[in-house]
């Protein structure tokens, strides 16, 4: 004895009833699900996906993975691409290589097809390999990804190499020293132009007539009062016979930082490096955020960067109260995130989360709260895997990636959760996430793309937030060096 | 130019871009006057923001070169990857064993696709089998319509699974629903 069977796969009907026709449209596909046996998994999943999607209740091949634009800089990693609107109200899209900022121009398809590139320079200071992070605000766009915090407004020729510093520039202050009197042991010189606040760091001056020993002194001068003029003295050891002069050098601190929010009109940057201006010394502080003055404009009189250094852009408190920082010392994991929701701020470790929110009070504009600060908890593991659409932010921790709304946090790996957490024990670089609206203008598809570097391939966790479900697309032969965006052209 | 709008079609040019995302201007509104080349003179440079990608990225892993990676929405027909989907196995009477004998597909026209429909399953031996049937579906002038194929593909075992693979550069595929058809042992144990 047999009977017949149809068993029928379709959102209207994944559960066949007896006649094996759909009687109601229920529920879209369930996306992967690893955490089940395959024959215990509701049948809108999958124990097996690769390069589908479910847009529209249609079980279809993921488009095409194609170039759409030469990189740059040849075999220079792009760190980061968008596009930004400037005060004038013209897009303008870049991308940053470790060589600095360049552009894109208007006519780029005429550029290709003429095989020119369809790039142009722009400058910046030269950047280490990890993706960069940017930030539009007023009109400006400001990147970072790690020792400095640069800038650009779509006008200047080139992008400003340091809007962040403490002191009133960020420019190395070269002066020029006369040796006025010498004696035995100790020479006197003047000096002009000094526009530093602070002790004259890192003097060095030449000396030449030793009869032992090399010729340059470098010493800290501290004593005094240093105005734009004035005279100061250098021990020189054990000769008198000093003959010239030699200069002095202001070396101002410089502040970059791994990732860069907006907040009650603060400019905010977080796990933050700070280093001088000469590169003398450079030193990570993991825990540290800073904020800069509110209102932060490097625009003085219509000229780019002239008000920086001023209580107008600073983020040195000892020109204004309102810019600041706070190093959260008392939690035992380093900022792995920022996102700013409305008029609160999210800081994300490893093991937690840290919300920040404005006072009203312009000398100590923030006030931090840990949600938790535990030695294990729900945080952002990988730095460049959170992202953000609008209030709801998405990232991955340890045990699941989460959705964070306000303070809800829930997790949204579901049945494809043990598959991520596998792959990525197995990527070869940084794994790189964004929240993509749709694939162009026209074309929604709102998810949340997590790329995954492997050997060869670039594995992709695409969790749909309309219909609540993962799917994965695999990419051969490339790996993702920075986040995704959309790029107007 | 334009800014958030410019109010006429977009510029298409990438890729091939253009088709599905070229009409209508932007969302936003209404700034712009248009033409090419009419940035403000203040401006450095700048793009028409006609329309958008999204960009991704990448380095060729071979040739270690750069570039940005986008998803062509007038193709969904990768040539480089393939794709693969497996539906639940079915118990579809439990401790009986099934016979598949044919799979219908309902999908949508997207041009001419070659595919391969496989059914795997297990036998009394506790061996793996499986047994496929390579078809092509679609028309080589896409019509889009919702179009029907029965695929005879038999294989008796317990707990039979579809799987649906398509090679890299085998043609775009799109799925409405498929169903598996076939005859389950009805005798008491």
């Amino acid at each position: 004895m047999e009977k017949s069977f149809e068993i029928t796969y379709s959102p209207a009907n994944w559960t066949a009833p007896p006649s094996g026709q759909a009687v109601q449209w229920t529920t879209p596909y369930g996306g992967l699900n690893v955490q089940t046996p395959e024959n215990l998994i509701g049948p809108s999943y999958t124990p097996l996906v690769n390069n589908f999607f479910f847009r529209n209740a249609e079980l279809r091949t993921r488009p095409a993975f194609k170039q759409i634009l030469p990189g740059p800089d040849g075999t220079n990693i792009i760190l980061a691409v968008g596009s930004f609107l400037s005060n004038a109200q013209v897009w303008h899209t870049f991308a940053i290589t470790p060589r600095g900022l360049f552009q894109l121009v208007p006519n780029s398809t005429n550029q290709l097809i003429a095989g020119q590139s369809p790039w142009v320079f722009l400058g910046g200071p030269t950047l280490v390999t990890a993706p960069a992070q940017w930030w539009s605000f007023a009109g400006i766009l400001y990147y970072s990804n790690g020792i400095h915090l640069s800038a650009w407004d779509g006008q200047a020729l080139n992008p400003i190499n340091d809007v962040a510093f403490l002191g009133p520039t960020a420019n190395p202050t070269v002066i020029t020293l006369t040796q006025v009197a010498v004696s035995t042991g100790v020479a006197t010189y003047s000096y002009s132009s000094y526009i530093g606040t602070g002790p004259m760091v890192g003097l060095q001056v030449t000396i030449s007539g030793f009869s032992t020993g090399g010729n340059n002194v470098t010493a800290t001068i501290t004593g005094g009062s240093f105005g734009s003029s004035g005279t100061f003295t250098v021990n020189a050891t054990t000769q008198a016979n000093e003959t010239h002069a030699g200069e002095a050098i202001s070396d101002p601190t410089l502040i970059g930082g791994i990732f860069i929010a907006e907040l009650a009109n603060h400019l905010i940057i977080a796990n933050v490096t700070e280093s001088t201006s000469s590169g003398s010394s450079s030193v990570n502080y993991p825990n540290r955020i800073r904020w800069s003055n509110t209102g932060f404009n490097p625009n003085l009189n219509g000229t780019f960067g002239a008000n920086l250094g001023t209580i107008g852009a600073t983020f040195d408190p000892n020109i204004t109260l309102t810019a600041g920082l706070n190093d959260l010392l008392d939690v035992p994991d380093l900022i792995t995130g920022l996102m700013t929701v409305g008029q609160m701020g999210y800081i994300f470790r490893q093991n937690g989360i840290t919300e920040f929110s404005p006072t009203g009070n312009g000398l100590a504009p923030f006030d931090f709260n840990h949600l938790w600060a535990s030695q294990n908890g729900i945080g952002n593991v990988y730095p460049f895997t959170i992202a953000q659409y609008g209030n709801i932010g998405i990232f991955v921790a340890y045990d699941n990636v989460y959705m964070v709304q306000g303070q809800t946090v829930a997790a949204i790996g579901g049945g494809a959760r043990d598959a991520i957490v596998s792959d990525l024990a197995n990527a070869t670089g940084s794994p790189k996430a964004s929240i993509d609206r749709g694939f162009s203008l026209g074309y929604t598809y709102l998810v949340y793309h997590l790329r995954i570097p492997l050997a060869n391939s670039m594995r992709s966790y695409v969790f749909s937030m309309e219909d609540n479900n993962w799917t994965v697309w695999t990419e051969t032969g490339v790996w993702p060096t920075g986040i995704s965006n959309e790029c107007w052209v | 130019m334009s800014r958030f709008v410019d109010g006429g079609s977009g510029q298409g040019g990438f890729g091939g871009g253009g088709g599905q995302h070229n009409g209508g201007g932007n969302p936003g509104s209404g700034t712009g006057s248009s033409g090419a080349g009419s940035f403000p003179s203040s401006e450095n440079g700048g793009v028409y923001g006609s329309t958008y990608y999204l960009m991704v990225p990448v380095q060729n892993t071979t040739t270690k070169q750069c570039y940005l990676g986008y998803f062509d929405v007038t193709s969904f027909d990768d040539k480089l990857d393939g794709s693969s989907y497996r539906y639940r196995s079915e118990d579809v009477n439990p401790l009986r064993v099934p016979t598949v004998r044919r799979v219908g597909l309902i999908y949508r026209d997207l041009g001419l696709v070659s595919i391969t429909v496989t059914i795997n399953a297990t036998n009394d031996n506790g061996q793996a089998i499986s047994n496929s049937t390579a078809v092509q579906l679609g028309n080589t002038i896409p019509t889009n319509a919702i179009l029907t194929k029965l695929v005879d593909v038999t294989l008796v075992g317990f707990r039979p699974q579809l799987q649906i693979d398509r090679a890299a550069g085998a043609g775009p595929l799109s799925i409405v629903s498929a169903t598996m058809i076939g005859t389950v042992e009805d005798t008491a144990l």
